[in-house]
């Protein structure tokens, strides 16, 4: 079903919030083909042939979906089909599908939204769900992520205790690195020369890889609280180890500027009110463009004054790599984080109120089994 | 067996016992979003039209009908009057039962006409069809390469993006798969 932490992660993550969200009255299995991966972001070891009860959810490995007694409620992700036997098997016992699709602002996947597919068979009827930003998609997963804290410092603080590290890299700023391919040197060269002392959190192989390559070249190794890191001037690079997801959910939350990828971490910096930029997963001949440009025009509106509405906008485009976004300004982006923090977390508090992906799937299947659907 | 990516507005398909009309059918893919068909069908059996979304990878049994060549005459109030060519009986036709089709039908056109039950309920688009801009405004001589695109309006009302070369009272072909500029005719 799943090859990367992101789909996983996703997975999981709907899991926990459909869990929580419906108070523990519904059972939820995750039918799940890359265990590994779900493992480390669970954070426990999970075998490839065993059920596995955890956090109250059952985790099945992809291949026993065959067999399985059908559910009322099964939700595609990621355009994974269920076996066929198991639709004939289920066929008297499902009753709904739903197709849940990738993140996108696209008007056509606003379009498709709750839209019917007519080969349901039987009494089994299917609908696309696509996860969006506006009001009228599918929304955002935001119930599992961390509330915005109230004291950050003191939020900061306990986090790097948990993590056993030292309490006091909470007074510098804080930059959480998880991208495809960036061009670091840059923005590693301002925050060394900058009079604020930053941290530079470095997360998945990528992105490690090529700080790795940079940092070696240019900085001096050594060792933060235990883990390998770097250092130059005022800028401290960490490589931490692999983190699982509530970890890396409140990291995100703590940050003073996000480079996020794909979508979940997407959603993460989104929902955490504080200023990020986002690569889309590229792909070849620059498919990935119109998700990118809509994405902005839907954050269009947020933004207090073009300038903070331009800078936004050009920063994406060439962190895109993008030629028509100009060179990454980072001196002028570390300058506008208040303000960009302003408007994003505005915006955070609006997509917590009305575009909760997991409360509006509850909704709707609620009002189906009702028959409220027709 | 047909992939719904292969459907297109005129096509009949059928779904449990039931017949339904293809009105509309627009291909979407973005970014890493699975591709998707949205169509809207019109099920022959009861009436109903419904806007609905497929994986473009999902499987119809496409299903042919009788067809009757017959020629476009006119449209009034939304009434589409075709003329069988053999019998001159003329029979009416709805913009729901033509759906995209309208696009593209011109007076005088010849079509083929499918019949479910003895009753007209459609029509099979050629692939491409040759229709007239009746507006767009001033092209550029100077750009042969086709890919920036203008406005225009065709004589059926319809509008689409054509080359900046184009100019009004040419005429061109026009894919009805996806209604996208194919060629300049003339």
């Amino acid at each position: 079903m799943v090859d990367h932490f992101g789909d996983a992660g996703t997975a999981w993550r709907l899991c926990r919030e459909l869990l929580g969200l419906s108070g523990k009255k519904i059972r939820v299995r995750l039918f799940i083909d890359d265990l590994n991966t779900l493992g480390s972001i669970i954070g426990v070891s999970l075998s490839s042939h065993e059920f596995r009860e955890i956090q109250g959810i059952e985790i099945l490995p992809w291949g026993l979906l065959d067999s399985d007694p059908a559910a009322e409620l099964v939700v595609e992700m990621f355009g994974c089909d269920p076996p066929e036997n198991y639709l004939i098997n289920g066929a008297t016992d499902i009753s709904l599908i739903i197709n849940l699709d990738y993140f996108s602002c696209e008007a056509w996947a606003v379009d498709c939204h709750l839209r019917e597919s007519l080969l349901g068979r039987q009494g089994l009827r299917k609908f696309f769900f696509m996860p969006g930003l506006d009001p009228h998609s599918g929304g955002i997963m935001s119930t599992s992520r961390p509330n915005l804290p109230a004291d950050k410092r003191l939020a900061k603080e306990s986090w790097l205790k948990a993590q056993g590290l030292e309490p006091d890299l909470e007074a510098m700023g804080c930059i959480l690195a998880y991208t495809y391919s960036c061009e670091f040197r840059p923005l590693l060269e301002y925050l060394s020369a900058d009079k604020k002392p930053w941290l530079v959190w470095g997360m998945g192989n990528a992105c490690r890889e090529s700080l790795n390559e940079i940092c070696g070249y240019q900085m001096r190794k050594t060792m933060v609280s235990g883990m390998p890191a770097y250092q130059k001037g005022n800028c401290t690079v960490l490589l931490p180890p692999f983190y699982p997801q509530p970890v890396f959910d409140a990291l995100l939350a703590l940050t003073e500027l996000s480079l996020v990828r794909g979508e979940d971490s997407l959603c993460g910096a989104l929902i955490s009110g504080n200023p990020f930029l986002w690569q889309a997963y590229p792909q070849e001949q620059g498919v990935h463009r119109p998700k990118v440009e809509s994405f902005l025009k839907s954050l269009d509106p947020i933004w207090s004054s073009e300038s903070l509405a331009k800078l936004f906008r050009d920063s994406t485009m060439a962190f895109n790599h993008f030629d028509d976004g100009g060179p990454l300004d980072w001196e002028k982006i570390i300058i506008h984080l208040p303000d960009l923090r302003m408007d994003l977390s505005n915006f955070a508090d609006s997509l917590r109120s009305i575009c909760n992906l997991t409360e509006k799937l509850l909704q709707f299947s609620t009002l189906f089994f009702q028959g409220e659907i027709k | 067996m047909k992939e719904a990516q292969e459907l297109r507005s005129g096509n009949f398909v059928k779904i449990g016992n039931d017949l339904h009309l293809i009105m509309n059918a627009v291909y979407n893919k973005g970014g890493r979003n699975a591709a998707v068909m949205k169509m809207k069908m019109k099920n022959l059996t009861n009436g109903s039209v419904s806007e609905t979304v497929y994986k473009a990878n999902d499987k119809f049994n496409q299903v042919s009908l009788d067809k009757k060549e017959m020629q476009f005459l006119y449209e009034q109030d939304g009434a589409y009057t075709f003329m069988d060519q053999e019998t001159f009986d003329q029979i009416e036709l709805t913009k729901d039962d033509l759906g995209d089709a309208t696009n593209y039908l011109k007076e005088q056109m010849v079509i083929n006409v499918s019949t479910y039950e003895d009753r007209p309920v459609g029509v099979e688009l050629p692939i491409a069809v040759e229709l007239e801009i009746t507006y767009t405004e001033p092209g550029n001589k100077g750009d042969s390469s086709g890919r920036v695109l203008k406005p225009a309006t065709l004589e059926t009302g319809y509008e689409l993006g054509v080359p900046l070369f184009c100019e009004t009272g040419e005429i061109i072909r026009v894919d009805t798969r996806n209604g996208e500029y194919m060629e300049r005719v003339r």
